[in-house]
């Protein structure tokens, strides 16, 4: 089991990714460890995740960090701004650079292309402004991936790699799979077992590890 | 604990926010007008900071057929259609700013009551006329010579629709 935080092992982590928004992790450092802060690497498992530390502290006995993926950007305000006549990908570019943010290469484009006569942005949080965006274009899903940009487009639902799990616990009534993988290689917006994955959280400390997948359908 | 609550109530507040975010497209702003565009679009300068300068919108005058010009400095209402972002519009106006208000591109100016009706060469030349066979005709009506008045009264009556 392998977990770090800036090339230095974690005593314990809670990794969310979702699929739609922004992945999060709540981090566990060693006791001799310095607090964490700014951008970080976090590897879990053979992937790397580039997020910004949201805040940490340390406790009595060990550092501590909300970390969330890209440059945290989306609770911050940014200015008004009008438009004329624009493909929606430039406000939606803007937005996410005004915030640190950026667009990913495996985005879909077409949806980028939507002309605009007009576009008027208030001065809103950056994830309201985007979501504003993403409504006129039709986009139905977007989330930060594990090298911090931000895809958007619609879901595929590429099969998963995992095959080599062992089921603890399911509830079925709330979409809920707890399960345990030496490399838990799922992710959301993956078709796993037959079922559209929409939710991926794992839990690990020094003597284990869980994974929870939420599926949709 | 207090922090913990605290982080509570962000987040309720942000999901909340997250859902009320599309409300301030609904509502109605004051601006100043920069520049009216000879296509009759409008620049605007909303009074509120969160709202940016825009180019281009577009006046709902509210009534079919109706064109207004107005000057820079006129203060007007801005909202968007059905709450869209992507569309901007003027629908209303402090009274008194428009410098002209045409009806189905229509540009020839409206008479009101107590308007002036002016003389005009056609009449000058009947008046002259008259003069002409006053010189015959002698002394008819007391008076040898008529001079062109520079008016003939005022308008007495108009439609009681419309009103200027």
């Amino acid at each position: 089991m392998s977990v770090f935080l800036n090339d230095r092992s974690v005593s314990a982590l809670s990794l969310t990714l979702p699929r739609i928004g922004v992945w999060h992790a709540d981090v566990s450092l060693l006791p001799d460890d310095e607090v964490p802060a700014g951008k970080v690497t976090l590897e879990s498992f053979g992937v790397k995740y580039q997020g910004t530390v949201l805040r940490s502290d340390r406790t009595e006995t060990m550092p501590f960090a909300r970390i969330v993926g890209g440059a945290g950007g989306f609770g911050t305000e940014i200015p008004a701004k009008s438009y004329r006549g624009t493909d929606v990908e430039l406000p939606i570019s803007e937005v996410l650079s005004a915030v640190g943010e950026s667009l990913s290469p495996a985005s879909d484009s077409a949806p980028l292309r939507l002309r605009l006569p007009f576009w008027v942005r208030m001065q809103v949080r950056a994830g309201q402004a985007l979501a504003a965006l993403l409504a006129v274009a039709r986009v139905p899903a977007w989330r930060v991936l594990a090298d911090g940009t931000v895809w958007l487009g619609t879901e595929t639902w590429p099969q998963s790699k995992l095959t080599d799990f062992h089921v603890l616990a399911q509830d079925p009534h709330l979409g809920r799979h707890e399960i345990y993988a030496v490399e838990p290689s799922v992710f959301p917006g993956e078709t796993w077992n037959g079922m559209h994955v929409s939710v991926v959280e794992h839990r690990f400390t020094q003597d284990r590890l869980v994974t929870n997948v939420w599926v949709e359908s | 604990m207090s922090s913990d609550i605290d982080r509570v109530k962000g987040a309720i507040l942000s999901i909340v926010r997250a859902e009320m975010a599309p409300l301030p497209y609904f509502a109605r702003y004051e601006c100043r007008v920069v520049v009216q565009n000879a296509d009759g679009t409008l620049e605007l300068m909303p009074d509120d900071p969160k709202i940016p300068g825009l180019s281009g919108v577009r006046i709902y005058s509210g009534i079919p057929g109706v064109t207004v010009t107005v000057s820079p400095g006129a203060r007007c209402l801005l909202e968007f259609a059905g709450g869209d972002p992507s569309r901007p519009i003027v629908t209303g106006w402090e009274p008194g700013d428009a410098v002209t208000l045409s009806f189905n591109g229509g540009d020839q100016k409206v008479a009101r009551v107590d308007d002036t009706v002016d003389s005009d060469s056609d009449m000058a030349r009947w008046i002259g006329d008259v003069n002409t066979v006053l010189k015959v005709t002698g002394n008819v009506i007391g008076k040898s010579d008529l001079s062109t008045p520079s008016d003939f009264g005022k308008v007495s009556s108009g439609a009681d629709v419309l009103k200027a």
